[in-house]
């Protein structure tokens, strides 16, 4: 008999014949994805979302405060990607355009949201829900007290400001996700921070809150 | 106040905000983004696409092609696809044919690859846009297929038939012996044949061998280490030689439950992970409904049964995707989707506030499943459960036992505040 292993002898054996790469090192490229929606391709469109997905849901959940309002629109941004790909000059720039879609859906749904305000006689405007899993009381209130003052922002101003102080982004950033001048987006920023501190000092435990040291958890 | 560089007016009370906006806010999770493709994928295919209505040339072509194809190919579909042999060519009758000395290799334009070992024989029947079917008349190929919805791939060796969708595995027939042997290295696929009554389904990590004359089918869990290898001629090692740890099947193909890892009742014949795919989860749950909840559980694949689970869980019939899980782990054990089922009891426990039962769940599937794709989420969830059941110096060990597996994990700031709470 043969000392050769058999397969169903278990053990070590020789490694297996293999041709192609490993699944990892056959990610495609963003041309490639572009080429592949471009072909209307749904394995494209997966790999689109699964990519670029939680960055536009991170970006709308922060700036809403609301994880149903954010997954809503995270399907309509890409929804509207696969209907503009064909207008995307530079498919490297696939990110920037992603992510330049999703504030231009977040400045509409905003819009939106205060003209039903405006014209309901019931909606009250608070933030519809907030995470249920944090575990700090207090900064639950004052997250909820925080999007409840960003609503008094107009649509513009407060995706400038959000942009800015929350997610980070360069003015010249914001210049070009928004399409706004610098001089425009400034001054939104400005306006924001004014009416935002405001707001914070007439709200003492908001201001207590905020003012109150913080232990050496910074990351 | 304070003004940065460029000269903004930024409120002092800006940053401690910041921060705890992003502590709360803006994760997906990984259900979010699963759930979230299903959905688009669904609505891709349903509806008209933007530019559609402009291209009526391009739309009589697609229903010519629905025709000749005799199946129904959602709006959204991909080119036929095209391919290349490295090392060959391909004959008028489809045979592959490499060139001397040479392991020949066929590259799709999908990104799949089939690569031939030296002595393979192997002839290509169809290619279209969903992808092909290819038949393995001797010798060994590494198949290593692209992940696309809608994709049908089928493997002829001998009298079987390997149904794939997006898959890495080893295939290798002996026409002399009439021995077949599946390695899987991703994904799933069902293998059809003499043997059994219905398709055997192999998921990742499965190794299947099938020795028609004997009529012996065996399947060997974790078997990382055995190489690919068709015994030569005279060279076969009688049944005894057989390790007692993998599961035989009988000859006369009865079925010992539950250690038993492949089907063998009747096919339903039905494509659940298509219509999963597709959004289509009420079908799903309508489909085992008629067919009987209980006996459509103890007969389908383990792919068909997690198909069945997240349709429920989509569609908030709770109660079928709790018994569909179960079920999964009773008869699947230790396979990826029974592991997987300990992480979605969790969650349909935490959903119906049974905290107790979800933390047990979740404990659990990090025993089977340290490094599991769900382990973040298992291990996170599990400590916001114990802190809301036992409060904080419980939740304290919790945290800390987070923060060593996943310091920039996504429940990070909870954590940290767990393990600094009095």
């Amino acid at each position: 008999m043969s000392n050769s292993r058999r397969p169903w002898e278990g053990g070590p054996g020789r490694p297996p014949l293999r041709l192609v790469g490993q699944s990892a090192a056959t990610e495609p490229d963003d041309v490639t994805l572009v080429r592949g929606l471009v072909a209307r391709e749904e394995w494209a469109a997966r790999a689109v979302w699964n990519r670029y997905a939680p960055l536009v849901y991170g970006v709308l959940d922060r700036a809403l405060g609301s994880s149903a309002e954010s997954e809503d629109l995270t399907q309509e941004v890409f929804w509207r990607l696969f209907a503009a790909i064909g207008t995307l000059r530079d498919p490297g720039a696939l990110r920037s355009f992603i992510y330049s879609s999703a504030i231009r859906m977040l400045r509409w749904h905003l819009r939106a949201k205060r003209v039903r305000r405006f014209l309901s006689l019931s909606e009250s405007g608070e933030v519809p829900e907030l995470s249920s899993e944090a575990s700090d009381v207090e900064g639950r209130e004052l997250l909820r007290r925080f999007y409840v003052m960003l609503d008094t922002l107009s649509a513009n101003v407060r995706t400038a400001f959000v942009l800015r102080q929350v997610e980070g982004l360069s003015l010249q950033e914001i210049v070009d996700a928004t399409g706004a001048s610098l001089a425009t987006v400034k001054r939104r920023i400005r306006g924001a921070s004014l009416k935002l501190e405001k707001l914070a000092k007439a709200d003492p435990d908001f201001a207590n809150y905020l003012a109150r040291p913080r232990g050496s958890d910074e990351s | 106040m304070s003004r940065s560089q460029e000269g903004q007016v930024r409120p002092p009370s800006a940053d401690p905000l910041v921060r705890l906006v992003h502590a709360q806010r803006g994760h997906m999770s990984v259900r979010q983004r699963a759930e979230g493709a299903d959905v688009l994928v669904s609505r891709l295919r349903s509806a008209r696409p933007y530019g559609w209505s402009l291209r009526p040339a391009l739309a009589v072509v697609a229903a010519i092609a629905i025709v000749l194809a005799g199946i129904g190919i959602g709006r959204y579909e991909a080119r036929a696809l095209s391919f290349a042999v490295a090392g060959g060519h391909v004959a008028r009758d489809g045979v592959i044919e490499a060139d001397p000395g040479v392991a020949a290799t066929l590259h799709f334009s999908d990104g799949s690859d089939v690569a031939f070992a030296p002595g393979a024989h192997m002839a290509l029947r169809r290619v279209d846009g969903q992808g092909a079917s290819l038949a393995l008349t001797a010798g060994t190929a590494y198949v290593d297929i692209a992940h696309r919805p809608l994709a049908r791939w089928s493997f002829e060796a001998g009298p079987f038939v390997i149904a794939v969708t997006g898959t890495a595995f080893r295939l290798g027939w002996n026409a002399t012996q009439e021995e077949l042997e599946v390695k899987m290295d991703r994904g799933s696929v069902e293998v059809r044949g003499p043997l059994s009554d219905g398709p055997i389904a192999l998921r990742s990590g499965q190794h299947l061998f099938v020795r028609v004359r004997q009529r012996e089918t065996v399947i060997r869990d974790n078997d990382e280490g055995a190489a690919l290898e068709i015994p030569s001629e005279g060279a076969m090692p009688s049944a005894q030689h057989v390790d007692a740890a993998p599961t035989a099947i009988a000859a006369s193909g009865a079925v010992s439950p539950p250690t038993v890892r492949a089907r063998t009742n009747s096919a339903l014949d039905v494509d659940w992970q298509g219509l999963l795919a597709g959004g289509d989860f009420e079908t799903i749950i309508r489909q085992a409904q008629r067919r009987g909840l209980e006996e459509t559980m103890a007969g389908v694949a383990s792919s068909d049964l997690a198909a069945l689970a997240d349709a429920a869980r989509y569609s908030r019939h709770d109660d079928i995707a709790r018994r569909a899980l179960v079920v999964q782990r009773h008869r699947f054990p230790g396979s990826p989707a029974a592991r997987d089922a300990a992480f979605l009891l969790g969650r349909l426990e935490e959903t119906v506030r049974n905290s107790g039962a979800a933390v047990d769940w979740y404990a659990r599937y990090m025993q089977e499943d340290p490094n599991g794709t769900y382990a973040s989420e298992a291990l996170g969830r599990k400590m916001i459960l114990v802190q809301q059941i036992s409060g904080a110096s419980e939740a304290r060990a919790a945290a800390a036992e987070y923060l060593s597996h996943f310091p920039d994990g996504p429940y990070r700031a909870r954590a940290q505040a767990f393990t600094r709470a009095p």
